[in-house]
């Protein structure tokens, strides 16, 4: 099943009318489709680093401290990715022109709105940490490391695993997010999934081979890449 | 002696349940000295209070004379060893045991020499094992990587938390003497906790018994074998036998179970004055005689063979007193014991010297 | 130099100044940007910053055209996720317990798709599909129809698109709970006489809970609100939620009703999800 579906998406690079990789350069040297993906990309990594922070950091204070309010708390946490995305990104609308941040409309806002889903990695994080042999991080602390030290060389990089992969999937989320984005970015920022959407506008259009080109090339790329995943994990 | 650790009258709770109550005790230098107590007694807990791991405790913490309560733990100069599971995963072998030297800004050069010299002396080539991967040893490599770890940056005192737990029969038995070994040639002082007494007696020099948060006693492996304070020293150490009783207002002792068994001075064999109280006798198997006619003994009873294990160099004789009491001898299979089966009735004795009275 | 000790020394010991340290910015973070916002929604959809708290939102919002946009919606998003448990299931089964050891192979087969952009995989839908697209004119050019097909712009199309689109978060979490399941246990049972379909009924599917829950939260919640996929391949009378928070706001610009819409949908929505938690009697652990 899975492979009709994949199928599918690689069919559509069938419709160039005569082979011609006219469409291709003319994608690449696209001067707005270059910008939206250089957005795509720049959003996502600043939204990924900042919400891998932010998930660390709250998934080590819950883990490891107990305070009132402590369960509550974490299933606060969970809310911004279980609710559906449209109502969320109506509420930083609000938000942005409530509080006069429209001025800053584009890249910080929308980033800012992307942070929102840490979620992703926090909860990653924190399954990682409950399960945690505490005894590596007391032989730490009685060699000499002192609480900040032990975090950072001992207990980070027992948690990057974990971390990487909320990550992925965060990144995966800003590269992909439309509505969001569309909601929060203010007039003239683009991002990939907002060009393409504008491409293929309402109802009733024709293919535009420049999207094919872009559609193949996105395929070929994550065949790559879970190519290259498959075979790193094949190696352990 | 100089006092490398002090503990002084120090008590822990975790929420309702008193881990360690009012214990005191102290180590000096050079000492190997173990904790010894069956699960849960709460030696881990004073061995962690050592090492920092435990913030909040009552009672006062020394190190070398200088009250520690408040030094946290990577401030104190303590090694601490596991079961070989603490050895970082992320870092080889090398990076691992030069972990503490960084972490105390020793030079690269220096950290080099100084690692190279540990390994060997848990017998690891440098050549083989510097940068190997953790994950790739044995549980005895692991277990030597964290000692190697803990005691390269020369700590005065070495905390040991059942370092042996895992390990095979024989492997144990070649680390405890390893680690004697080293202990000898390092001249750190050892704090060892363990819930195997034979580990207890044959390394250390001094042990303290634990139980249930509390101190039993404190001494050498004779005094604890030979001298228990009380029962449960009594019983957790090494095979023993107990007959109940109390002892009159003149130090003579009358067992309760065993008619024939009364008007025993004791005043000689107890560590509290036991006059006027309900004590126990106890008597060590192998200082019990068997025969068919003994003579020579303080103390002479009537027994019924009941059970004869061989066990090679020794035998365990069970013997009834009465219809209720049995106890153990440990006798060598000779001469004495030629011609006696299960059934008969024999001679059972022994000497009131070899014998203590605990107090019930 | 001693004074910075001091202060360290004091922070370690204070529990509560540590966790304001560690939690505080992330705690603030979260407030500023999600609670935030919410509750100013929640003030808009009661229209308080133009006038006095009013209802008048809401009661347009009650508005039996709106109300059938909802149902609509509720309707898609229970049958999306029904579908995709039901398909989501065996395959989810199948990678977890039976391939062993194609294990990893197949959880990437499953993903790959997922890394293409998915607007882009709408888009090879919708080329394909199209009457102009390359299954009609195959299909045209083999004789079996005589004029292109409506395969877009309809009702099917979209639960169909749906499906596909949801399938993944079903079975991920389906997959991560059988996963751990205790192979042991099933041989047990049918060692005690089960039969595969009585072990299945009763030890794998009990077992599985959490994943159940776990994949019906992720695909229920997310697929009612759904915009793009109605937009782009659905026909005139698929209008659903997601399009008309999205028209509120930014087509028609009347945000005090699109909160109210917003808000009166959460909150159905979370009502049966709460519901729907107590019922299957799971506790969802954090």
């Amino acid at each position: 099943m899975m492979v009709i579906y994949s199928f599918n998406s690689i069919n559509s690079f069938g419709v160039f009318g005569g082979l011609s990789i006219k469409w291709y350069s003319t994608l690449v040297s696209n001067p707005d489709i270059q910008t939206a993906i250089y957005n795509s990309i720049t959003v996502a990594l600043a939204a990924t680093s900042l919400a891998a922070a932010v998930a660390v950091l709250s998934a080590f204070a819950v883990s490891r401290f107990s305070f009132t309010g402590r369960p509550a708390l974490s299933m606060a946490f969970m809310i911004p990715i279980i609710i559906p995305e449209i109502a969320e990104s109506v509420t930083f609308l609000i938000f942005m022109i409530w509080t006069g941040l429209q001025v800053y409309a584009g890249w910080v806002t929308v980033v800012m709105a992307h942070v929102v889903w840490f979620p992703l990695v926090y909860v990653v994080v924190r399954a990682r940490l409950s399960g945690f042999d505490r005894s590596v991080e007391d032989a730490a602390r009685v060699l000499g490391a002192d609480e900040v030290q032990t975090f950072l060389r001992i207990t980070m990089p027992l948690l990057l695993p974990g971390i990487v992969a909320g990550s992925l999937l965060m990144f995966t989320w800003s590269w992909d997010s439309l509505i969001k984005t569309s909601f929060t970015k203010g007039p003239g920022f683009n991002t990939l999934p907002i060009y393409i959407w504008a491409k293929i506008g309402g109802r009733r259009m024709g293919a535009t081979p420049e999207l094919n080109a872009l559609a193949t090339l996105s395929i070929l790329l994550s065949v790559l890449l879970a190519i290259l995943y498959a075979r790193s994990v094949a190696k352990r | 002696m100089d006092l490398e650790v002090e503990i002084l009258n120090v008590s822990k709770r975790f929420g309702n349940i008193e881990a360690v109550r009012n214990v005191s005790f102290s180590v000096g230098k050079n000492e190997f000295f173990s904790l010894l107590g069956p699960s849960g007694c709460g030696k881990t807990t004073i061995l962690r209070i050592i090492a920092g791991l435990e913030e909040d405790f009552e009672g006062t913490l020394k190190l070398r004379g200088v009250v520690a309560n408040n030094v946290p733990a990577h401030k104190r100069s303590v090694g601490l060893v596991f079961q070989g599971t603490a050895v970082f995963p992320h870092m080889n072998v090398f990076d691992n045991i030069a972990f503490g030297l960084k972490m105390r800004k020793v030079g690269r050069d220096e950290i080099e020499g100084r690692v190279n010299r540990v390994l060997k002396l848990v017998e690891l080539d440098p050549e083989i094992f510097g940068r190997k991967a953790v994950n790739k040893l044995s549980g005895g490599e692991r277990q030597r990587v964290e000692i190697a770890r803990a005691l390269v940056y020369e700590p005065p005192v070495l905390l040991l938390d059942e370092p042996l737990g895992p390990l095979d029969l024989k492997i144990r038995q070649r680390m405890q003497i390893e680690l004697k070994r080293i202990q000898k040639r390092v001249g750190t002082t050892f704090i060892y906790v363990t819930h195997d007494q034979g580990e207890a007696l044959t390394m250390s020099q001094r042990v303290a018994v634990m139980h249930k948060g509390e101190i039993q006693q404190v001494g050498s492996p004779n005094e604890i074998y030979e001298r228990p304070s009380n029962t449960f020293v009594a019983q957790f150490i090494g095979e023993t036998n107990l007959i109940e009783g109390a002892c009159s207002a003149t130090g003579l002792f009358e067992a309760t179970k065993v008619p024939n068994l009364h008007a025993i001075d004791v005043t000689g064999c107890a560590i509290e004055d036991p006059r006027g109280k309900k004590v126990a006798l106890m008597i060590r198997p192998e200082k019990i005689s068997v025969g068919k006619e003994l003579e020579n003994l303080d103390l002479l009873l009537d027994g019924i063979v009941q059970d004869i294990i061989y066990q090679g160099s020794i035998a365990i004789v069970v013997l009834g007193l009465t219809d209720e009491m049995t106890i153990k001898a440990q006798v060598q299979p000779g001469s004495k014991l030629s011609g006696v089966n299960a059934g008969d009735k024999v001679d059972v004795g022994w000497n009131i010297s070899d014998a203590c009275v605990l107090p019930l | 130099m001693a004074v910075k000790e001091r202060v360290i020394g004091s922070i370690r010991r204070r529990k509560s100044l540590k966790i304001i340290l560690i939690l505080g910015g992330p705690l603030a973070l979260f407030a500023i940007f999600f609670m935030v916002p919410f509750l100013i929604s929640l003030m808009y959809s009661i229209g308080v910053p133009r006038q006095l708290p009013t209802a008048e939102y809401y009661a347009r919002a009650v508005n039996p055209l709106y109300l059938k946009v909802l149902a609509r919606s509720l309707v898609l998003g229970t049958a999306t996720t029904l579908s995709c448990l039901v398909l989501g299931y065996p395959i989810a089964y199948f990678i977890a317990l039976k391939a062993q050891r194609l294990k990893n192979f197949m959880v990437i087969v499953i993903i790959v798709p997922y890394w293409v952009s998915f607007l882009l995989r709408a888009y090879a839908l919708m080329t394909i599909l199209d009457p102009r697209g390359i299954l009609n004119s195959l299909l045209l050019r083999i004789g079996l129809i005589e004029n292109p097909l409506p395969l877009l712009y309809n009702t099917q199309i979209v639960a169909l698109a749906m499906l596909y689109a949801y399938m993944p978060f079903a079975i991920l979490p389906l997959y991560a709970s059988l996963e751990k399941l205790n192979v042991n246990l099933l041989e047990a049972a049918r060692a005690l006489g089960a039969s595969p379909a009585r072990t299945f009924l009763h030890v794998t599917l009990p077992l599985s809970k959490p994943g159940l829950a776990a994949a019906w939260l992720l695909t229920f919640i997310p697929a009612t609100g759904e915009y793009v996929i109605p937009a782009l391949l659905g026909g005139t009378g698929d209008y659903y939620v997601g399009q008309l928070i999205w028209d509120s706001f930014l087509s028609m610009r009347d945000w005090y009703f699109g909160s109210a819409i917003s808000a009166f949908y959460l909150t159905i929505v979370m009502v049966g999800v709460i519901l729907y938690l107590k019922y299957v009697g799971e506790e969802v652990r954090i």
